[in-house]
């Protein structure tokens, strides 16, 4: 059964492909590390709560693209709902790092008039070895977008809670703000309920046009 | 400060919110406006980013239109035909010829008596998700006005009937199988029960062998069934179950079907919030969507909406004889997808009705390989087997529980010795299933299923998106698609009934009260889900609409779109996808032109738009990895 959340936040994860978007993913929403894995076609969907405060429990429900450049025209169709975003790149890839400019130009475009508060991933940090990009420049590029950096390994486990949580973190200190908020034909906040024994004065619905019509 | 939405409020502006028709919500506004065009002559909302296309497609739709001698004959929108309006509405987005041909099918079925009103009331569901999503508000308000009173009518006759005939033999076993005749004609042709009915269980028996049909006949022999157990538990099941609140709900609402699920859902669980110690009841809608059944609905209606869209922009740059030659060729593909659903609303009966689990998923392989589009069917034949085994492990419980009870054991704990349960958390507990237990797995079931076949026509839809390698003709794969869809809800229904029956037996000592609404549940779920399916199907209309343009009109030199005002300054245009590529045609008349595309998919369309203006003068055509830039003198 479906637990009970305050927000719903849609989070889109994006990136070249094979750089581990789905396995990150499902880390996350599974547990687990699949060390095969197909490509994904078009999009694919997962959930899972997150606790943000004793209580306060947000459902992410993730829009996992496919990578390939052949989807490309489909997935992009799909960015427009979304409030977050996972933007991923593979350490051990250095085609895969320079690519991150040019993902979060398209989203632009195809995002609009929405925004997508993003984290840049870099994955794959448990093969350091292999490493093709510095952690440096990486913050650099993510600066300079105004994002968070932070390096993941699905296989084992390295930050993933991490990195969806601070996003979910990031986005509902923003809705709570009020500079982003739940609209009308717009997926990527919804707002959940509280039931009855939940219910705290505080907990007020700061939301706009919601006519009655 | 906080903004979590506390309770009193919380509860009350979700209701709020959900009353309201929020056609804004739809993905892509444009589209809708663009069919409404072609209904009424409403001032259109032209999108604030849309482009200029856009607004021709508008202008040359309803040009068509106008144009259409068939259109005048069909104008008159009394309640009769409001249904078919419903229908209509996307049908005449662009491709207007052949509704006459539709209207007056359909129209048979909407004689004001006998139980075809039924039939013909009923029916409308199954095109309204389509509708819905192509048409705005308005000429949909119109149309869902009619339909909701069609229904309140159809339902009324349901009273008389059951009134009338059914009463006077309520007292009485005899009385039960009257509910069956009640039911839609097809039904006296079934053949009896197969399973052992116990004879307290003669009225569910009757129930179940309605079940034997599909679709709409389940949903009526149900309702007649509900007339027949009293309003009582007509309004518990309405309490009870989304799935017909959905039905309820489609009289008031015009939003998508993805949305409409979202809401009951939404409803659904703030009800069960509300009632916090309730013990563990199934909800097909919650479940539904933990499957994620609502997110590839929603993705399927975004590329829908974004290929008729497309389709429409296609089309408005064309004119004389290319129009017609591709309009005809895409009306071709769509009545292909009209002639299934009037295969749905006419003849529920199918071949194949019996299909074993394993036959479907090589059937389904096989069409998916037909339909030369790189889908794998593993995760719906998974749900599909996991189904199936269940429920056929409950059968041989089934007849050696049935035996006992003849001998006057009674008792439903002695239903044991069944084999292990399906499910692989429960391997160790070898108790037997109660009526709740098998309740809640067939809802479970049916939600798993229907939300892996919706999964399937999303990946179908973006893998002939993606285009293919081997393009198989987009007629063939329109008619392997209704194969594909009809083979879905075959097994759909099979399912449903093979879990009614199974809940027959298994509570056959149960009290009517408890077990009515159980199996009623199911059934309206189990046809729920074909309408699911159906309505998903419908959706891929547009898809391969465009793949048909995609593949087709670019490779001949000959559909090369004639080119509007466009000014000879130099242009710079960002594009995307196909209504780029148009833009691309058009904006090839300028001197200069910069173009910016991503995907594969571009690199051959590029090329045959090349071709197709090869008598022009290409200065370069630079193409890196992401970009490709045309400059044409």
């Amino acid at each position: 059964m479906e637990a009970i959340w305050l927000y719903q936040f849609r989070l889109i994860v994006i990136g070249d492909s094979t750089v581990g978007k789905s396995c990150l993913i499902r880390r996350f929403t599974e547990g687990r590390f699949a060390q095969v894995s197909d490509p994904t076609v078009g999009v694919d969907f997962f959930s899972r709560l997150v606790e943000i405060e004793p209580g306060k429990r947000i459902k992410l429900q993730i829009w996992d693209t496919a990578g390939q450049e052949r989807f490309r025209s489909i997935t992009r169709a799909y960015y427009r709902n979304s409030v977050g975003g996972l933007l991923l790149f593979d350490i051990t890839n250095r085609r895969s790092f320079q690519n991150v400019h040019e993902w979060l130009e398209e989203t632009k475009v195809h995002v609009q008039p929405y925004q997508i508060v993003f984290v840049l991933v870099g994955h794959k940090c448990d093969l350091d070895t292999q490493r093709q990009v510095t952690r440096h420049e990486a913050e650099k590029l993510a600066a300079a977008y105004g994002m968070k950096y932070i390096e993941t390994s699905a296989r084992d486990a390295i930050n993933v809670e991490k990195a969806f949580t601070d996003l979910t973190r990031d986005i509902y200190e923003l809705v709570k703000r009020g500079e982003i908020t739940i609209q009308e034909g717009w997926e990527g906040v919804k707002s959940g309920f509280v039931p009855n024994v939940v219910h705290s004065s505080e907990e007020v619905v700061k939301s706009e046009r919601r006519c009655l019509c | 400060m906080s903004d979590d939405v506390s309770d009193g409020s919380g509860a009350g502006d979700k209701a709020e919110m959900t009353e309201m028709p929020n056609s804004a919500s739809l993905p892509e506004d444009t589209d809708v406006h663009c069919d409404l065009a072609t209904i009424s002559n409403e001032p259109t909302p032209v999108d604030p980013g849309g482009d200029v296309l856009e607004g021709a497609a508008i202008q040359d739709a309803d040009t068509a239109t106008a144009e259409h001698p068939e259109r005048p004959t069909e104008t008159p929108l009394n309640g009769e035909v409001a249904e078919d309006t419903l229908a209509e509405c996307i049908d005449s987005v662009s491709l207007e010829a052949e509704l006459g041909s539709e209207i007056p099918l359909k129209e048979q079925s909407d004689p004001a008596e006998g139980s075809l009103p039924r039939e013909g009331g009923w029916a409308g569901w199954g095109s309204w998700g389509k509708s819905l999503l192509s048409s705005a508000s308005a000429t949909v308000g119109h149309g869902l006005t009619a339909v909701k009173e069609k229904a309140g009518a159809t339902l009324r006759i349901h009273s008389v009937n059951s009134g009338a005939s059914e009463g006077p033999q309520l007292d009485t076993e005899n009385g039960v199988p009257e509910g069956t005749d009640a039911a839609p004609d097809q039904s006296p042709a079934k053949s009896p029960p197969t399973s052992p009915s116990p004879s307290s269980g003669g009225m569910l028996s009757a129930i179940s062998n309605v079940v034997q049909n599909t679709g709409k006949s389940v949903l009526t022999g149900g309702l007649d069934a509900l007339e027949f157990i009293g309003k009582k538990t007509m309004n518990v099941l309405a309490e009870s179950d989304p799935g017909f609140k959905r039905t309820k709900t489609l009289m008031e609402r015009t939003v998508s079907l993805s949305q409409m699920l979202r809401e009951a859902k939404e409803k659904e669980k703030q009800r069960l919030a509300q009632q916090l110690s309730a013990e563990r009841t199934a909800h097909y809608g919650l479940l539904f969507d933990e499957y994620q059944g609502l997110s590839h609905l929603e993705a399927l209606e975004i590329l829908s909406n974004e290929s008729e869209r497309k389709v429409q922009s296609f089309l408005a740059s064309l004119d004389g004889e290319k129009l017609e030659l591709l309009k005809s060729d895409l009306i071709s593909i769509k009545d292909v997808f009209a002639a299934k659903e009037l295969e749905n609303e006419e003849n529920q009966e199918e071949p194949g009705f019996e299909e074993k689990g394993e036959e479907f998923a090589s059937m389904l392989t096989e069409l998916l390989f037909e339909l030369h589009v790189a889908a794998t069917p593993d995760k719906l034949n998974k749900a599909m087997k996991k189904a199936h085994d269940w429920v056929k492990e409950e059968q041989p419980t089934v007849s050696v529980d049935v035996a006992k009870e003849s001998k006057g054991e009674t008792e439903k704990e002695e239903q044991e010795e069944n084999p292990d349960d399906s499910q692989e958390d429960k391997k160790e507990e070898r108790a037997t299933k109660t009526v709740e237990e098998v309740y809640l797995l067939s809802i479970e079931s049916l939600a798993e299923v229907t939300a892996r076949c919706i999964e399937q026509l999303h990946k179908v839809a973006e893998l002939i998106l993606h285009g293919q390698e081997e393009e198989k003709a987009t007629l063939d794969q329109a008619k392997v698609l209704v194969k594909l869809t009809t083979a879905m809800c075959n097994e759909v229904a099979s399912l449903s009934k093979k879990f009614t029956n199974s809940l027959t037996t298994v509570g056959s000592n149960k009290k009517a009260e408890v077990l009515n609404p159980m199996i009623n549940s199911v059934l309206l779920e189990g046809c729920n889900s074909t309408t699911y399916v159906q309505d998903a199907f419908q959706l891929l209309l547009p898809v391969l609409q465009v793949s048909h343009i995609q593949t087709s009109c670019w490779q001949h030199p000959t559909s090369r779109p004639a080119v509007g005002n466009h000014s000879h300054d130099d242009q710079t245009r960002s594009l995307e996808d196909t209504a780029g590529c148009i833009a691309l045609i058009h904006a090839l008349e300028g001197d200069v032109f910069y173009a910016s595309l991503a995907t594969n998919i571009h690199l051959r369309t590029l090329q045959a738009i090349l071709h197709s203006v090869k008598n022009a003068n290409f200065q370069r055509v630079c193409i890196s990895p992401h970009v490709y830039v045309v400059f044409y003198k």
